[in-house]
């Protein structure tokens, strides 16, 4: 009897497992990569819902306003890109622990997700590789990893917390949190991407001057893209020098040069995105141009070259105004 | 096994042969277990290929060849188009990147050398991935700058000749250097940029003669000419060294290597899939074998058993068999010795009543013989006188005759007592009363005769006699009978007499036949009914080698149901007490057996008619 049983259960066995090699024979689908673009403007809306692990952004957000991520535990990742004033601090430069002052204009947080490359000149490949910055600099948050994990320890709650990843307070998980918590921080509906899904009602006729102006004046070789730029590298000073007319020459003026060692990448910095760029004034990488105005005029002088009157300035300055979306949940 | 008697060596013995049969079980379930082990491994083993890995990694190829192919396909349209948008080639690049990553991670049936050669192909792709990473930035640096020049320099043109005196000198060459720049940007010729050279040179020369808002425009025309002579080369040959890099040919190359561990891969599964589906085969084949001898096992069993089972039941039923047989046999003995039991009854009952009956007839006999004898005589001498008397008689009428002759007168007182007591009367009535006297007494000496006859005791042997008087001397014995009575008027009898020689008989036991048939026909006219005037009729013959007597009366017959049984003895449809039921019973026997002849009975509602045949 239990012979039978044995191989009544040994066929069933075998039976299974030839149907699960079955199954495994089923193909697995291609996924798709391709985006639609709408029209075929050089300028995409963002997107309106991307999901994200609500945990993990609550999470995030807690550690990007705590100030325990900074050696004097004054200073949080807020301190300098505020989500109430746009992402930034709206300082020429920020102000890191012991007041120590930084080297170049804080970019805004918001949208950062989708930049191709962090920090002006690019060396961080993702926001989470950013975050090594800040956090190590002396004049910037300047701790250590070993040294927040420590405080972070200490907390019952952000232990609590972190036990939505298995190994618990590592630094990868602090930076997977907080880049998650980042990439939320997407600014969807300006009334610019209103108009670009088709309403046109939605920018003024000045509005939509400004926008043609934008690109036939040239600003569209660069501010291109879903975020106005944030997708390639350029020189400043390609028509005039603008660094022998600004004079002071700072080592955060040579851009990717600091990173490449090629000359070629002398004064190259990663193209700034335009969004909500009406909300993180001042302007230019060292904070100089503290308008539109003044960022649009030096703009024309040192890269299109162009001669533009006023009057369209100020239109592209209404332009400009409408790239502001929806600002995130959390601020 | 058998079993054995707890003795020391047989114990030993069967623990040896359970333990033996435990063994065997043992066996049988390590092969089993080993069969279905190595099963395992062989399934195990043809799993390797992991399909689901195969096919994402196998998807890789085709993917970065696309993505490849469309990053040229921006590279080209950023080149060429007016405005663009390098979304898509940070989008693109970045997924070639995110491919070699995978890449990097073939499925784990791939082993070295295959995946040796994949790593370092993919790494001499790293190489190329990362070169044209570099050039791509350089590429979207360079063309913004070219196409936001080659975009605003017509337009700047335009406005400067609109604005300066075309005459002007420092602007006719700024009007030529912009058609070479026009032309050069067509033709890329590089025989042009000497030209161009000079010829700006000759507008930096001529340009003091302009006014200084000329003198800027022209400056920036000017810086606009350079940037496109600049960088035309330079994104030309980025494009062109963007659309070399070598991606595809290295991932073909690495497809190729993959396929080959593909196939490998699956050879060696595919060999281990055959070897476990033929052992699974086997199994199931043992598994069946040894169902099926299971099976058979017990089939056998269950017939021995049942062979067992029927034996014992043929036994139980052959001796239920048996029993039965001699119950059967007891039974039937039972039953013939019943029978002949009362056979025995019958014949003794039968003997019973012929005994009685014949010491009734032998007594009765014995009565009558000796009434007979004993009346004989006085009889006798009755009727002997009676001569005398009559013929005294005859001499006293003569003497009284004499006497009348002489005294014719008499005194009258004598003559009127002589008259009454009537002398003539007294002769005539004399003459009757002596006639009847005779006759009384021949009646008499029939009568006596006929006992005799009737019961001749001593003739118990058979003697030829004459049937006739054994007729009629029963008929004598029944005289009185047929007298009329209120049921019937006098009874007739009719006989017809043949003529029959002498018949060796036993004639007593004849005559009481024939006393039986006549009290019987007497019987059934007395239960007859009214009307017809009752008659017995008497018939002998003689038939050749028999002889013939018939009794018939007009009775109330027979009934048909009862006619059979008329001889049966005890047999009666008189009342109780009236009739034993054994006269025709004995007749019977006297007729056929003591005489061998046949004693038949017709009978209707007519009357009855019963017939001796009694062989001579």
């Amino acid at each position: 009897m239990g012979q039978i049983i044995l191989g009544a259960l040994s066929i069933i066995i075998v039976l299974y497992g030839f149907s699960w090699i079955g199954h495994s024979l089923q193909p697995t689908l291609l996924t798709e990569t391709e985006s639609l673009a709408i029209g075929t403007e050089p300028i995409q809306p963002i997107p309106q819902v991307i999901k994200l692990d609500r945990a993990k952004v609550a999470l995030g957000n807690q550690l990007f306003h705590d100030p325990q991520l900074s050696h004097t535990n004054t200073i949080s990742c807020a301190s300098c890109h505020s989500l109430q004033t746009g992402g930034v601090d709206r300082q020429i430069v920020s102000t890191g622990i012991n007041h120590t002052e930084g080297q170049i204009n804080t970019p805004t947080v918001f949208n950062s997700g989708f930049q191709f490359r962090q920090f002006w000149d690019g060396r961080a490949a993702t926001l989470e590789d950013q975050i090594d910055g800040p956090i190590q600099r002396d004049f910037e948050m300047g701790s250590s990893w070993n040294e927040i994990i420590s405080k972070l320890k200490r907390s019952p709650q952000y232990i609590h917390h972190f036990r939505l990843y298995p190994d618990g307070i590592t630094a990868t998980n602090v930076k997977d949190a907080i880049a998650t918590f980042e990439r939320s921080l997407y600014t969807p509906n300006s009334r610019f991407d209103q108009f670009l899904r088709g309403d046109p009602d939605a920018l003024s006729l000045d509005e939509q001057k400004g926008y043609e102006l934008f690109k036939s004046q040239g600003c569209i070789s660069c501010h291109q893209g879903m975020l106005l730029g944030g997708n390639m590298y350029q020189k400043i000073g390609i028509v005039n020098d603008y660094f022998k007319e600004r004079g002071n020459i700072t080592p955060a003026d040579l851009g990717r040069f600091n990173q490449t060692r090629q000359e070629a990448d002398r004064y190259v910095f990663k193209v700034p995105s335009l969004r909500n760029v009406a909300l993180t004034p001042p302007y230019l990488h060292d904070g100089t141009a503290p308008t539109l105005d003044a960022a649009i005029k030096a703009m024309i002088r040192y890269q299109v070259g162009r001669q533009i009157p006023q009057d369209d300035i100020d239109r592209i300055i209404q332009f400009l105004n409408t790239l502001s979306g929806d600002l995130p949940e959390s601020s | 096994m058998k079993l054995s008697l707890p003795f020391t060596p047989s114990v030993l013995e069967t623990w040896e042969t359970v333990v033996k049969a435990l063994q065997r079980r043992r066996m049988d379930m390590s092969i089993f277990i080993a069969a279905f082990v190595v099963l395992g491994c062989l399934f195990w083993q043809s799993q390797g290929v992991n399909l689901s890995h195969q096919q994402q990694y196998q998807a890789l190829f085709f993917q970065s060849e696309e993505h490849k192919a469309r990053l040229d396909q921006n590279i080209l349209m950023a080149r060429h188009e007016l405005f663009n948008d390098y979304d898509a080639l940070v989008r693109y690049s970045q997924a070639l990147q995110q491919d070699q990553v995978a890449l990097k991670q073939p499925p784990t049936f791939v082993h070295n050398p295959e995946r040796g050669k994949i790593l370092s192909l993919l790494s001499e792709n790293a190489q190329d991935l990362n070169h044209q990473a570099e050039l791509l930035e350089q590429f979207k640096s360079k063309n913004a700058v070219l196409k936001n020049s080659l975009q605003y320099l017509p337009l700047l043109m335009e406005q400067i000749e609109k604005q300066v005196d075309s005459s002007s000198p420092a602007i006719a060459s700024l009007g030529q250097a912009f058609k070479s720049v026009l032309l050069y940007n067509q033709t890329s010729q590089s025989a042009l940029l000497s030209t161009i050279t000079q010829q700006i040179s000759q507008v930096e020369q001529k340009q003091t003669e302009l006014s200084q808002e000329s003198r800027a425009m022209a400056k920036l025309a000017i810086a606009h000419m350079r940037i496109i002579i600049a960088h035309q080369e330079t994104v030309n040959t980025l494009t062109t060294q963007l659309l070399q890099i070598p991606i595809i040919q290295h991932i073909k190359r690495v497809q190729i290597v993959y396929d080959g561990a593909y196939g490998r891969a699956i050879a060696y599964t595919d060999f281990y899939r055959i070897a476990a589906y033929l052992l699974s085969l086997l199994i199931l084949g043992g598994l069946t074998s040894k169902i099926i001898s299971r099976l058979k096992r017990s089939n056998q069993e269950l017939e021995t058993k049942v062979m067992e089972r029927t034996g014992k039941l043929n036994q139980v039923v052959q001796h239920l068999n048996t029993e039965i047989l001699e119950r059967t046999t007891a039974q039937q003995v039972l039953r013939q010795q019943t029978e002949r039991l009362q056979e025995a009854l019958q014949d003794v009952q039968y003997a019973q009543a012929r005994l009685v009956q014949t010491e009734k007839m032998s007594s009765l006999g014995q009565l009558v013989a000796g009434v007979a004898h004993e009346i004989n005589n006085p009889v006798n001498f009755i009727h002997g006188n009676l001569t005398y008397v009559d013929q005294h008689v005859h001499d006293l009428m003569q003497v009284l005759q004499c006497y009348q002759q002489q005294t014719p007168h008499l005194p009258e007182s004598l003559q009127s007592e002589i008259a009454a007591l009537e002398p003539d009367f007294i002769v005539e009535d004399l003459e009757k009363l002596l006639q009847s006297m005779r006759s009384g007494t021949d009646r008499i000496r029939d009568i006596v005769l006929s006992l005799r006859n009737f019961s001749r005791l001593d003739e118990a042997e058979m003697k030829t006699v004459d049937l006739h008087e054994g007729l009629n001397s029963t008929l004598v014995m029944v005289q009185h009978r047929l007298a009329p009575t209120p049921t019937h008027p006098k009874i007739t009898i009719t006989k017809h007499y043949g003529e029959l020689p002498p018949v060796h008989c036993y004639s007593s036991q004849l005559n009481q036949v024939f006393m039986h048939l006549l009290n019987n026909a007497i019987d059934a006219i007395e239960d007859g009914k009214d009307g017809a005037t009752p008659q017995i009729c008497i018939q002998t013959e003689w038939l050749d080698e028999q002889v013939a007597i018939r009794i018939a009366d007009n009775g109330s017959g027979i009934a048909p149901e009862i006619q059979p049984k008329i001889f049966d003895p005890f047999f009666t449809t008189k009342a109780i007490g009236k009739g034993t039921g054994l006269g025709l019973t004995i007749c019977y026997q006297i007729v056929v057996e003591k005489h061998s002849g046949k004693l038949d009975c017709r009978s209707s509602e007519q009357g009855t008619e019963f017939v001796i045949l009694l062989p001579i």
